[in-house]
């Protein structure tokens, strides 16, 4: 068996498939297999070529090809644009769409609502030129265009109705900085003196920047609008919030008790005088004082409560800080806002859902991967497997693959 | 000005191929399927009739070559590669899943071992009968590389990109398919 003979290198290969001059006998016969299979490798049939016209023609002359001609990269490339063009769209929408920002206009009374006994009315914000009044205590409110706004928010039968209710109020306040909080808070106390009221706690922190006043002042409930609109130009009112709670229930259900126990107690004492034993005139002493007790109990309880209605109770807050920067901005401003946040959120959105994705996309571009690197060595392997192997002269036949 | 026509192709296919594309609209830059189809069919047939080794085989496979062209032809990027290439990686994959297909009938018939049917007919009844036996001799992936690199003349970095292998792997392959060829038209011809 002869030895192959030395390989032709890859560099010189190439250079004789360029059409390089071949050296020696071996590049001789290597140019002329070359020759050969580019001369004598054959084209398609005349069949061949009239099928493929005849399909090219079947297809050129069919309606709608210009569909099939829209590949899927070229309809992302459409679609993408729109997508974002639709998406700016609905957020300058939702921007310009006005919402709910101004609370609607209800009657002043509100329905009573009970609940354990204690009748509750909550106020209800009132519109006044489109400014919002007695807003609920979470919600933030653009600072009150006037401070009479504010205690109109109370409603005007409270000094005159004769019940007895709980009046309160919440105020917020702005000030520029710690020493206009300082006069601020010194205001306050002055003015809650001024109307007949009293200062019950106060609490006041500041620092060379910044500081945070907190008040609670009872003033009598008669001159609670006029306190509140004085309170309201020591700055700039931020939140605001009031209530009323209707005790007169509770305290007529103690009035009642009360009257009881009187007419318990002159019968205790009417039933002492006529005990006979010491045993029934001890009994009757034991009850008498009981029954006493509970009627002053309940007398200073009823007391109490009439005593705290009389006064209606502010809590004052007052902090320092800027202004807001968008409490002149017009309705375009709020529109771009509100649109910039619609697409803040919608980004936020689109990125959540990429991080939630983000393992599962790259699993599946490893397994693509791996997948195709199986498949391209199948590929391989079968194409070698492929082809007839040529029996040689005196080569055994190959028998099956296992 | 005429344009000049290639010297291989004969003058009725040249004009009808001319009136197909005035008929679909031919863009100046993106060419129609029939111009496409027109130009590189051949070197299709030729791919495959190297590949499969059968002339019968590899003239069925070219219909469903651009059969499945025709299908993708919207999806077809003149930016992304030639026309040529792109046709030539549809052939292959037709011929892969043609090999795949025979592969399991013969399984299925039981007969595993691929034998030299010495009656066969020749590739091309233009090869000698010993470029014929030894082209019959390598395998489908030798042939494949042969019939791209020696035939269609595709440059190496193409001709790796369709098999999916480095250019290094595409060249040792040919070298290899080249060799034996050589060696075994020479021996043929010495015997």
């Amino acid at each position: 068996m002869t030895q192959s003979p030395e390989p032709i290198s890859t560099d010189r290969l190439e250079r004789l498939l360029g059409g390089a001059t071949p050296e020696g006998e071996r590049e001789a016969r290597f140019a002329g297999v070359l020759r050969e299979l580019r001369t004598a490798t054959p084209g398609g049939s005349s069949e061949l070529h009239e099928r493929v016209r005849a399909l090219a023609h079947r297809e050129a002359t069919r309606p709608g090809l210009f569909w099939h001609r829209i590949a899927g990269r070229r309809v992302a490339l459409v679609l993408a644009p729109v997508a974002l063009f639709a998406v700016a769209a609905c957020a300058a929408v939702y921007g310009l769409v006005p919402r709910d920002s101004e609370p609607t206009a209800v009657p002043a009374s509100a329905p009573d609502r009970s609940e354990g006994g204690v009748t509750r009315r909550e106020l209800q914000p009132q519109v006044r030129s489109g400014t919002a009044t007695s807003p609920p205590l979470d919600v933030y409110q653009p600072p009150v265009r006037t401070a009479l706004d504010a205690a109109k928010g109370l409603p005007a039968e409270v000094p005159s109705s004769g019940r007895v209710r709980d009046v309160g109020a919440f105020l917020r306040l702005r000030v520029a900085n710690p020493e206009r909080l300082s006069d601020a808070t010194n205001d306050a106390m002055r003015i809650t003196r001024t109307v007949g009221g009293y200062v019950a706690y106060v609490d006041v922190d500041t620092t060379a920047k910044s500081g945070r006043a907190t008040m609670t002042l009872r003033v009598p409930v008669n001159r609670v609008e006029d306190a509140i609109v004085r309170l309201s130009d020591l700055g700039t009112i931020t939140a605001q919030h009031s209530e009323i709670v209707d005790r007169q229930v509770e305290v007529d259900r103690l009035a009642r008790r009360i009257s009881s126990l009187r007419v318990a107690v002159a019968q205790t004492r009417a039933a002492l005088l006529r005990a006979d034993t010491p045993e029934e005139r001890a009994r009757l002493q034991l009850l008498l004082e009981r029954q006493k007790a509970a009627l002053n109990r309940l007398t200073r309880q009823r007391g109490g409560i009439v005593r705290e209605a009389s006064f209606a109770r502010i809590d004052l807050s007052v902090v320092t800080g800027k202004a807001q920067k968008d409490e002149s901005v017009g309705p375009f401003g709020r529109a771009a806002r509100d649109a910039l946040h619609a697409l803040a959120v919608a980004a936020a959105g689109a990125l959540f859902v990429l991080i939630l994705l983000a393992p599962l996309l790259a699993l599946g571009a490893l397994l693509a991967l791996v997948l195709r690197s199986r498949r391209r060595r199948i590929e391989e392997r079968l194409l070698d497997r492929l082809g007839p192997s040529a029996r040689q002269a005196g080569e055994p036949a190959p028998g099956p693959l296992p | 000005m005429t344009p000049r026509r290639p010297s291989d192709v004969e003058e009725p296919v040249n004009a009808l191929a001319q009136t197909w594309s005035r008929s679909s609209g031919a863009a100046s830059e993106t060419p129609s399927f029939a111009e496409v189809a027109e130009a590189h069919l051949d070197d299709v047939h030729r791919y495959l009739v190297l590949m499969t080794g059968n002339r019968a085989v590899a003239e069925d496979l070219t219909g469903e070559t651009f059969e499945r062209a025709l299908r993708r032809f919207g999806r077809y990027d003149a930016r992304r590669g030639s026309a040529r290439s792109w046709l030539l990686a549809l052939a292959r994959s037709a011929a892969l899943d043609h090999f795949r297909a025979e592969e399991r009938r013969r399984k299925r018939e039981e007969r595993f071992a691929f034998e030299v049917d010495e009656h066969a007919p020749p590739i091309s009844e233009g090869f000698s009968p010993e470029l014929d036996r030894a082209l019959k001799s390598l395998s489908a992936g030798e042939r494949e590389v042969v019939a791209l690199r020696v035939v269609l003349e595709l440059e190496a970095e193409s001709t790796a990109r369709l098999l999916s292998i480095s250019q290094s792997a595409c060249t040792t392959r040919l070298s290899r398919a080249l060799q034996k060829l050589e060696e075994r038209t020479s021996r043929d011809a010495v015997a």
